[in-house]
């Protein structure tokens, strides 16, 4: 990482998604800008992750192999309140979007996603806190 | 479901799945010469009623049997299980199929950037990531199609609906035509009955036939939605000034997979067929090679 772009407070976001491919992309396209970036491929670990470097945004696939995303936010959200989310989805699955609620806490973006699309989710989420 | 001596139904009263099917039993007393009763067969006729503009026609089958009956009956609950089971599987595949279509395509786009302008190699990525996008939406259709959709029927405005989805098809016409000029004129009549719909897969019908329209004009063109009541039927029209079908592809526009676009995935109107028939309407096409076509919707007001 550019040395320059390291701040005292970086801002950091939890990628949480059972898919190595969706993983190692986020951390990629994340990994050259002023956020670092952390990885977990299950709710067990993203909590570990969570509990040790705080972050500011966790990036969460609804459906997880093990156990569902929308549990991993709540559990994440109620350890860090201020915690901010974007869910990713996919079509079809607008019932459990629903069923989530309106909330401030999060946003949703649909797989197969544009990572320009998202690059500027996170920014708009980080300049607005 | 009607039971006993005779069937007689009330028109009205076909509204409900339960109320529309029916089961008959025929009692048939074989005589000898003398007038005693040699045998009693029992035979029994198991149906529903479907109602369409057309009028009511009659499904039954003729069973000589109980046995039959319990047979046929097995049979339809196996086929709706496996129905069942195949729209669970159809939304285990969409997912399973996004998970490497996003990481193909957030990494064809890291490539991207990473390449200079003057790289011809960067037109590669954006066919790679064109194509990967032609087949999310190819999925998606896959998906609305095998899906069992509940329909949330609720009695709605159908010019709102189409008000509400006309400048999304403007948005789709200045982007995919940027030098068309393409009027959408609106010809709604001002009695027309509120329908009961699902208001969300009515909004896919319009947006996939308005937007077929727009794409069947080169540069410039009109399409006309015009709305009338026919009896217990709202009719929807939608008439363009495109290209026109073939008449020996007439028959086919609403077959899966049948397309003359180069991106289309031949879902659009098959779709939009499914979505009308699940509301026991109808539609149909009329065309003209280089004049352009008629859609007509006809919906029950019930």
């Amino acid at each position: 990482m550019d040395p320059m772009k390291k701040q005292n407070k970086e801002n950091k976001i939890l990628v949480v998604d059972d898919q190595r491919g969706i993983r190692t992309l986020l951390f990629e396209v994340f990994k050259n800008t002023q956020y670092k970036v952390f990885l977990a491929k299950d709710h067990q670990e993203a909590m570990q992750v969570a509990s040790k470097e705080k972050p500011d945004l966790a990036i969460i696939d609804i459906r997880l192999s093990s156990e569902n995303g929308i549990a991993t936010f709540k559990n994440l959200k109620k350890k860090f309140p201020d915690l901010k989310a974007i869910m990713m989805t996919a079509y079809g699955e607008e019932d459990v979007v629903e069923g989530m609620g309106k909330n401030e806490a999060y946003n949703f973006i649909f797989k197969p996603f544009d990572i320009l699309e998202l690059k500027a989710m996170v920014e708009k989420i980080f300049d607005n806190r | 479901m009607f039971k006993g001596e005779g069937i007689r139904v009330k028109k009205d009263n076909l509204n409900k799945e339960e109320d529309r099917m029916f089961c008959h039993k025929i009692v048939l007393d074989v005589q000898s010469e003398t007038g005693e009763i040699e045998q009693t067969n029992e035979y029994y006729i198991e149906g529903f009623f479907h109602q369409n503009q057309k009028g009511v026609t009659i499904n039954f089958v003729f069973i000589d049997n109980l046995t039959e009956i319990n047979h046929f009956k097995e049979k339809f609950t196996l086929a709706k299980k496996q129905i069942s089971i195949l729209s669970e599987l159809a939304v285990q595949a969409v997912h399973e199929i996004r998970n490497p279509l996003s990481s193909i395509k957030g990494f064809a786009q890291l490539i991207q950037e990473s390449l200079d302008d003057e790289d011809d190699r960067k037109e590669y990525i954006n066919i790679i990531v064109k194509e990967i996008e032609r087949l999310n939406k190819l999925v998606k259709e896959v998906f609305n199609l095998t899906r069992v959709k509940e329909i949330k029927e609720s009695c709605e405005d159908i010019h709102k609906i189409i008000e509400d989805i006309v400048p999304l098809c403007n948005m789709y016409s200045k982007m995919s035509k940027k030098q068309a000029k393409i009027k959408i004129i609106k010809k709604f009549y001002s009695d027309f009955p509120l329908i009961p719909v699902d208001k969300e897969q009515m909004k896919q019908v319009f947006l996939n036939l308005i937007n077929n329209a727009i794409e069947a004009m080169e540069n410039k063109g009109e399409i006309v939605i015009t709305t009338e009541k026919a009896g217990d039927c709202g009719i929807i029209k939608i008439e363009d000034t495109g290209c026109g079908i073939d008449e020996k592809d007439l028959s086919k526009v609403f077959t899966p997979f049948y397309t003359t676009k180069e991106e289309g995935t031949g879902l659009g109107l098959c779709i939009v067929k499914r979505i009308i028939e699940n509301h026991n309407g109808s539609i149909h096409v009329e065309s003209t090679k280089g004049k352009g076509s008629v859609f007509t919707i006809r919906l029950p007001v019930r």
